[in-house]
């Protein structure tokens, strides 16, 4: 590894700093509050100050990923040598990286700060300036947002499962936080009992690809492996108890249980992290283990594919069905998030597909693209319809799943001044009924709210429609040499029209039902600015759909090291 | 600054939203924000124009700077959006900021003390940013998009004191009289697609370069170009009010005056002029001449038909927007007889003498309150200021020469007549005689004599008023100078615009005419104008001539032309009644013999085999729907028992789920075959 590499991997690390900064200091100010330090530099100032300059370096890193920086390989293209870039970090022996920042990384790490950023707008409006332990909150969140970032970069077993523990133990005390209210301590435990077990089923899984793929921990070493070793029931158990750990950051059907308690429970800040930020890490790392193991082989030969694609469609009906009958908001939007997973999942098969294929030809463990992938290689003007979905659409989910959690946070408060934990409204303030009338009472939070909504359930012109367009667009395309994907999009189709029925039946309500409570619903600058930005990126995505199509087609391209652009 | 001339249309655009979200309190109400936003804009067309014509940029640019980005895929198709740089978008650029900056300073004072002025300004600015836009699209569809949006800001403007029924009325009927020529326009473009592939105007793939494949004889045994060219000219018509779409501009005067000077005389009826000049290579193209020929009969006949009219009305603004009718109809006029460039020229210095003349009577409307001229009179001593624009801007309107900027391009329009087109030369020549005279008519009985009303307090404008009246008329002067038969550097910068080719094909047209100073022609318009103003001065200043004593024998041609040649009582008669009487019968058959006849008839019959059915629908097919809904219901609330709140059952379903999964993938691994079906499926 070239020590200027490292510039790659450093908003991770100017992450991690900043939280250590932010603790450090957090905890001098903290012993006179109000007063020194804590006056002068608190830290739910200094903390969304420190990401904010952190999301300049991740589109730094962004931006330098993009431009081929550090390291490039010789890779076979076709029938000739072509050069393309990859940064390889922390090579162990055989060559084997266990972090590569790529462009595909280096957006889930922007991804992952934008969203943090939006998510302490929004505990600031949440919390209130008197909030105890803020330090301790804040450098938490900054702590798994640094996971995030290794998560998505992590090539190699041993990091990914390193990085999701630090993701996962750091969220568990993130949903325990309001230690006063009883239901966020069960959310954590829930949360960390759940976790525990599927951490460990996980690691089991790494450990049986260990053995059986001849003693390497590197996705490259263990797909050549699993060439070989796939004669042995025992490899694909080991794949899936692998996805195990994976799902359940995800929250896909069957290992979604903690969610919906954890949502509800939690502080809704945290439950907008949880639902977008770690699930985006969970994403990340699910799309690389899928799209590099699974690269030797048609994935249609693999039983464990079908499995994933039988979840696939489970989680979207599951999630959609029981959203349905819920009547606490923050339930409603686990549930919905469970079914968005369904969606995302779509596109995580699609992009899987387009680095396998009847035309792949493996050299060494870097892939080859398969024609359709090549052709579009060639024309990059064009906007290919394959594999971008999942990225195009975890962008557009994380605006809109942050506007309509950052909506139920302030309509939630209990007392706008001076909640000390304002965490008793889990229950009052976010009943569903709650929002009868809300157009009448505040009506920029009752059509943010709509916004937010409709996007989830995909209408046009907004983005959650852009990027089901690009998901639904992907599988089909895909789909004439796979059909279950026509299947799996149809589904997807029938899923966006269950779903309009529980986020319109909200939308009803705050139109058209007279109003409950007379007051204003008011809430600080902070959480409005976190609105107005989740409102105008919802809006205005399908303004910019072609840049951000090309580059999210660069990026997915890049995740088997080789197939870059 | 010219990679940068997208801007141009940007601020005000920002000033649009930045006036509508703050209103009153944004600096002086708005007023300087949109103020702000078009002088900006003005400064940068005028570095733009700097660049362009002295900067060596068009030399640079082989005389066409075209940007374009991709926007968003449509089918296969690519929809694109740009901007262009020429000297035909630049000389508009010039014309819509320098007389926009003017017109909203002007309406600080006009407007002063309404109920809605923010507002005023914010449809300002988004007038500017929409017909700057328009001028330097390089794509049709952001050309008939800013097109239409003009259309709406005018339609907003006319309609701004909707308090009064008569505005309420004019906006709309200019709104859908627009809309009638804007349906060609589509059509034309749609037309042009379909033939040449490209929305853009430029490049290899772009229209003017393939519009060979429009050169096929379609209908009517006219060449599509042909076609093309007049469902283009439709739009121009009705934008540029040409007969018989003139109808909505005279009544368009019931917006505020500024609004007037701006969009109903300065630049967004030249937007018609601007459309069949941009589009020039189409009508060029056109192997039959035939839409030239009736751009140019309509043009010529709107032109004195217009002027006519202008004699014998009574209402200041209503002269002027007759006279902006008949003007257009030069311009119009102008191009249907390859005068290109006179046509051009003509637009530039119209929209400064206009735009002024238009302001000052904005100043007399302000000074007296009143907008008829028979209450008027007198006025040249109370208000000097304005008296002195006006008059200058008359004499250039009527085109007295060598000292006056509509001299010259009246004259040039003239002598491309003279050379191609003797009957257009004629109407050109008695419509320039009637210009003079009911415009001298209009001076006469506004300033001078006694005032007539005496209840009427005439004062002079304050000077934010006055100061763009004298910045309008310096250039209602000197703006002719840049294209003098001897020098003209207008044509020599305009030419290069229609490419090499029309070029070319312009000027094997125009082979054999005379370059430079023409007499005859000279004669001949300053004639007519000088005995237009003898006329105007023997009947209303002194008056040698007697007009009472023609009346027994001329009064039905006067009451004729007074009210316009009852145009609109005819369009009431005819095709509205037409419309009426076709949506009655329309009603009556519907209502008669489909409702009652056919409908209830077979209704009666179906109602009888429809409760049979309906019986069997509420049963069974109902009772199906039902189920589906009450199945995915209760699926739901029955699935929501899974999630206990207890997390060993959550750690017991996962894990039982797990075992399933590992068995069903184990099961699947051994039995390799069972798998054959489905993966066999692919290969």
């Amino acid at each position: 590894m070239h020590i200027g590499d490292i510039k790659l991997i450093f908003p991770a690390i100017y992450m991690s700093a900043a939280a250590i900064v932010v603790l450090i200091l957090g905890v001098i100010a903290a012993r006179r509050p109000g007063k020194g330090l804590d006056h002068w530099l608190p830290s739910h100032y200094l903390a969304p100050v420190l990401v904010f300059s952190g999301l300049f370096f991740s589109a730094a890193a962004l931006i330098q990923s993009f431009a081929g920086m550090g390291l490039s390989i010789e890779v076979p293209i076709g029938s000739e040598m072509t050069r393309a870039p990859a940064v390889a970090l922390f090579v162990t022996s055989g060559g084997h990286a266990q972090l590569t920042v790529d462009p595909f990384a280096a957006i889930f790490t922007f991804i992952a700060f934008a969203g943090t950023l939006i998510v302490m707008l929004i505990s600031l409006d949440h919390f209130g300036e008197r909030q105890p332990h803020k330090a301790e909150y804040y450098s938490i969140l900054m702590f798994a947002t640094a996971a995030v970032s290794f998560a998505a970069s992590a090539t190699d077993l041993i990091a990914i499962y390193l990085s999701i523990e630090f993701l996962s133990l750091t969220s568990y005390v993130l949903a325990a936080f309001a230690k006063t209210d009883r239901r966020s301590g069960e959310a954590g435990l829930k949360y960390f009992l759940y976790g525990a077990a599927c951490s460990a089923i996980g690691l089991y899984g790494m450990s049986i690809l260990f053995g059986v793929t001849g003693g390497s921990t590197a996705l490259t070493a263990v797909a050549r492996g699993l060439e070989d070793a796939r004669a042995t029931g025992a490899a694909w158990v080991g794949v899936v108890f692998t996805l195990v750990g994976f799902g359940f950051k995800l929250a896909l059907v069957p290992f979604h249980f903690w969610a919906p308690d954890t949502y509800e429970g939690a502080p809704t800040p945290v439950a907008a992290f949880l639902s977008v930020v770690s699930k985006a890490a969970g994403l990340a790392v699910m799309t690389r283990f899928l799209t590099i193991v699974a690269a030797p082989d048609e994935p249609v030969s693999l039983s464990w594919y079908w499995i994933l694609v039988v979840l696939t469609a489970v989680s979207m009906f599951y999630g959609n069905l029981v959203a349905i009958p819920q009547r606490n908001i923050k339930r409603m939007l686990a549930y919905s998030s469970i079914a968005q997973v369904g969606y995302l999942m779509i596109g995580v098969l699609t992009a899987m597909h387009s680095f396998g294929g009847p035309g792949r030809l493996l050299s060494g463990f870097f892939g080859v693209p398969s024609a359709a992938v090549r052709s579009d290689v060639a024309n990059l003007d064009l906007v290919t319809w394959d594999m971008q979905g999942v990225l195009i659409y975890t962008l557009a989910y994380l605006f809109m799943n942050l506007g309509a959690f950052a909506v139920v946070s302030v309509v939630g408060k209990k007392n706008p001044l001076n909640p000390p934990l304002a965490n008793a409204e889990a229950y009052k303030g976010s009943e569903i009924e709650n929002y009868s009338g809300l157009m009448r009472r505040s009506p920029f939070y009752a059509t943010s709210l709509t916004v937010f909504l409709i996007s989830l359930a995909g209408v046009p012109p907004t983005a959650g429609f852009v990027g089901k367009l690009f998901i639904f667009g992907g599988a089909i395309r895909m789909g004439t040499s796979y059909p279950e994907l026509i299947v799996l999009a149809i589904i997807g189709v029938i899923n966006s029209v269950i779903s309009a029925y529980y986020y319109l039946n909200v939308v009803r309500l705050m139109f058209f039902a007279p109003a409950e409570g007379k007051s204003e619903i008011s809430a600080s600058i902070p959480a409005n600015t976190a609105i107005a930005i989740c409102l105008v990126t919802t809006l205005a995505l399908i303004v910019v759909v072609k840049p951000v199509a090309s580059l999210m087609s660069s990026a997915i391209y890049s995740v088997v090291p080789g197939v870059i652009r | 600054m010219i990679e940068h001339a997208w801007l141009i249309p940007l601020l005000p655009v920002i000033a649009f939203g930045l006036v509508l979200l703050f209103g009153r309190k944004a600096p002086g109400n708005g007023a300087y924000v949109a103020i702000a936003a078009i002088c900006a804009s003005l400064a940068m067309s005028l570095a733009v124009a700097f660049q362009w014509f002295l900067g060596g940029a068009s030399a640079a640019h082989n005389g066409l700077y075209s940007v374009t980005i991709q926007w968003m895929p449509v089918g296969s198709q690519m929809i694109d959006m740009g901007f262009s740089i020429d000297a035909l978008s630049v000389v508009m650029l010039l014309v819509v900021t320098i007389v926009a900056s003017l017109v909203q300073i002007y309406s600080i004072g006009y407007m002063h003390g309404d109920p809605r002025y923010p507002r005023y300004f914010a449809y300002h600015s988004l007038f500017a940013a929409a017909m700057l836009t328009l001028v330097i699209a390089n794509n049709v569809v952001l050309m008939f998009m800013s097109w239409e949006l003009v259309g709406l800001t005018s339609y907003l403007l006319i309609g701004f004191w909707f308090e009064r029924p008569s505005a309420m009325r004019a906006a709309k009927k200019a709104f859908l009289v627009t809309r009638v020529g804007d349906v060609g326009f589509l059509a034309g473009i749609i037309l042009i697609y379909l033939k040449t592939g490209s929305l853009n105007l430029f490049g290899d793939a772009g229209v003017f370069e393939n519009l060979t494949r429009l050169d096929v004889i379609g209908p009517w045994g006219l060449p599509l170009t042909a076609i093309a060219g007049l469902l283009l000219f439709c739009g121009a018509v009705g934008k540029s009010a040409q007969f018989p779409l003139h109808v909505w501009l005279p009544d368009a005067m019931e917006g505020p005056t500024p609004v007037s000077a701006l969009i109903h005389a300065a630049t967004m009826v030249a937007a018609g002029v601007y459309l069949v000049a941009r589009m020039y290579p189409v009508y060029l193209a056109d192997s039959s001449g035939m839409a030239l020929q009736v751009v140019a009969y309509v043009g010529a006949f709107t032109a004195l038909f217009a002027a006519t009219i202008g004699i014998a009305q009574n209402d200041i603004k209503r002269v002027l927007a007759y006279s902006t009718v008949s003007q257009l109809g030069y311009m119009i006029m102008s191009l249907g007889v390859f005068g290109y460039v006179a046509g051009m020229f003509h637009l530039f210095t119209h929209a400064f003498f206009k735009a002024n003349l238009f302001l000052g009577s904005g100043s007399v409307i302000h000074g007296t309150g009143t907008q008829d001229i028979r209450e008027m009179g007198g006025l040249k001593k109370k208000m000097p200021w304005t008296y002195w624009t006006f008059l200058i801007s008359t004499l250039s309107l009527c085109g007295i020469p060598f000292v006056t900027a509509g001299g010259w391009s009246k004259e040039e329009i003239l002598a491309v007549a003279w050379h191609t087109n003797r009957v257009v030369f004629v109407v050109g020549v008695l419509g320039a005689f009637t210009t003079a005279f009911y415009m001298f008519r209009l001076v006469y009985k506004t300033f001078y004599g006694e005032p007539r009303k005496h209840d009427i307090h005439a004062h002079e404008s304050p000077r934010v008023m006055l100061v763009p009246l004298v910045i309008l008329a310096f250039l209602a002067i000197f703006a002719g100078y840049v294209g003098t038969p001897w020098a003209n550097v207008f044509e020599r910068n305009l030419v290069p615009v229609l490419g090499h080719h029309y070029e070319q094909v312009l000027e094997n047209k125009l082979a054999g005419m005379h370059h430079g100073f023409n007499l005859t022609v000279f004669l001949f318009a300053t004639g007519s104008a000088l005995l237009g103003i003898f006329m105007a001065t023997i009947i209303w200043l002194k008056p040698v001539l007697r007009i009472e004593k023609l009346e027994p024998s001329f009064g039905w041609l006067a009451k004729l032309v007074e009210n316009k040649y009852y145009i609109d009582e005819i369009y009431q008669a005819t095709i509205i009644r037409g419309l009426m009487a076709a949506a009655w019968l329309a009603f009556a058959f519907d209502k008669w013999v489909i409702d009652y006849a056919i409908v209830n008839g077979v209704g009666y019959l179906t109602r009888l085999a429809s409760d049979l059915w309906g019986w069997f629908d509420r049963t069974f097919v109902d009772g199906l729907v039902n189920i589906i809904g009450w199945i995915t219901k209760t699926t739901g609330s029955a699935l929501r028992y899974l999630q206990t709140g207890v997390a060993q059952h959550y750690i017991f379903l996962l894990v039982s789920a797990l075992v399933v999964i590992s068995l069903a993938v184990i099961a699947g691994h051994i039995r390799e075959e069972a798998w054959i079906p489905i993966a066999g499926f692919y290969r």
